[in-house]
């Protein structure tokens, strides 16, 4: 029944795929035969360390690229999901337990929500207070970023920075 | 930085690997695995990380709540949930069993938002009870390779053993037991569907969360009654209403403590709207607008002119 292969698997660190045979490993047990049909790399704290530095290295371009060329990146993303899943509905399966339809929709559903919130992002939008002389213009702002501050309202008919979005958190099995 | 459960790496390596052949600068995206615990405590005591999105157990979310509490940082929680459904005299009974079955065999009753506390008008309670009994009685339970399965097993043998106890309390209490009520770990974790009926208000049943295909029914008469009581647990998540009239469905809703509430069907949450639960069940959203709203920060910026 389970002859189908499970994946192998991976720490996913600053875009280095580092394998369970260069890391001590936990069993992954399918559910629905109690086989051992892989193992899992235990990240060291070294490990972990690297990836949040990478991450706020990283954090800068990233937050600096057009919201709509993240947008592009995340659809991009959505879309391989879609075209994988036949093989990630098996690894689901496999791993979790549930029907392999309940992975196929799975698989689609997490794409859905990649897509509603990368779609989001280039639209958020903050806001401003005119003011007035005695008080002075106040503004209010919404973004990830420190980067840009608004133009002074009244001065130039430039909007608001868009605020931005970051990758869209994984739910379900995919969390 | 994402650490998935160890138990299913392989859907969590999927995702990072679309978002890293989709072009994702490399850092932008890490995924560890490893010490559940050790991991948390590490990133949330760093600096680099401002903000904690978790979904899992209310016991975890919990103690990674008190963690960010000492570094001060924003979390948002998505935790158990105990779904109520509330069946008036005048639910379309043939729909709420078609859709009960398939709703509580979904995951194997491992979600968030599977209905769990069937409270039935008197008067059709019992012809309730025997036919979703009936239904769940044919429900193949199997492999989920095997297309001929309609349900998976649980997802490990935690689940399998949970199942049990809450089983035993709830009879010894003077539940009924109506379907199911057994399991078979020989060669997966595999547990009947299972249907208590006439469950009293103190079994365990009514108050945590099951997280197994488990279903469990009680009697109510007056709506203020069963509003009160579908709202007097530590969960406030999804809540359910099956009812023919428009009255209710504009009255009942408002009324009820959860995050999310679905009428006349099961499931919660679509790809654009909020996600997310009150009380116990967390706090946040992980869809819809609220949800990019999550990962931004406010600043008032004002100029003298």
């Amino acid at each position: 029944m389970t002859a189908a292969a499970f994946p192998e698997t991976f720490l996913f660190i600053d875009g280095e795929w580092i394998p369970a045979s260069a890391r001590d490993t936990v069993e992954v047990e399918n559910p629905a035969t109690r086989e051992i049909i892989g193992t899992v790399p235990v990240a060291t704290e070294a490990d972990v360390d690297r990836a949040m530095t990478a991450a706020a290295r990283a954090f800068p371009a990233w937050r600096d690229l057009s919201p709509h060329r993240r947008t592009a990146i995340l659809l991009r993303a959505a879309q391989l999901l879609r075209e994988r899943t036949d093989e990630i509905a098996v690894a689901m399966t496999l791993e979790n337990g549930k029907l392999l339809r309940d992975s196929r929709d799975e698989v689609s559903y997490t794409a859905d929500i990649i897509e509603s919130l990368a779609t989001e992002g280039p639209r958020r939008f903050g806001s401003v207070l005119p003011g007035d002389a005695a008080t002075g213009a106040r503004c209010s702002s919404r973004s990830p970023s420190d980067r840009w501050p608004p133009s002074p309202p009244g001065t130039t008919r430039s909007p608001f920075p868009a605020a931005r979005s970051r990758p869209p958190s994984p739910r379900g099995a995919l969390s | 930085m994402i650490k998935p459960a160890e138990e299913t790496p392989a859907s969590a390596i999927a995702l990072a690997r679309a978002l890293a052949d989709a072009g994702l600068p490399a850092g932008v995206v890490s995924m560890v695995f490893g010490d559940p615990a050790a991991i948390s405590e590490r990133m949330i005591a760093s600096p680099l990380i401002r903000k904690v999105s978790f979904t899992g157990s209310t016991a975890v979310g919990k103690l990674l709540a008190r963690t960010a509490a000492d570094h001060v940082k924003p979390i948002m929680l998505e935790l158990g949930g105990h779904a109520p459904v509330l069946v008036f005299d005048d639910a379309d009974l043939d729909s709420l069993i078609a859709r009960s079955v398939g709703s509580k065999l979904h995951n194997s009753g491992q979600s968030c938002g599977s209905p769990i506390r069937f409270y039935v008008h008197e008067s059709i309670h019992d012809e309730f009870v025997r036919r979703y009994a009936a239904a769940l009685e044919t429900v193949r339970v199997g492999d989920g390779m095997d297309d001929a399965s309609e349900m998976g097993p649980l997802a490990n043998a935690r689940r399998f053993e949970a199942m049990r106890p809450l089983i035993d309390d709830a009879v010894s209490r003077g539940a009924t037991l109506a379907a199911g009520g057994t399991g078979d770990d020989a060669d997966g974790y595999y547990w009947r569907p299972t249907l208590l009926a006439n469950v009293p208000d103190d079994a365990d049943l009514m108050s945590v969360e099951p997280f197994g295909p488990i279903a469990v029914t009680s009697t109510f008469t007056d709506e203020e009654e069963v509003i009160r009581r579908a709202n007097d647990v530590a969960f406030g998540l999804a809540a359910y209403l099956f009812t023919e009239s428009a009255d209710r469905v504009l009255r009942v809703p408002a009324q009820l403590d959860a995050g999310m509430v679905s009428i006349n069907r099961f499931g919660v949450g679509a790809r654009d709207t909020f996600f997310g639960g009150r009380k116990q069940s967390g706090y946040g959203s992980e869809g819809g607008p609220e949800a990019v709203e999550e990962y931004m920060v406010k600043k008032l910026i004002a100029q003298g002119f």
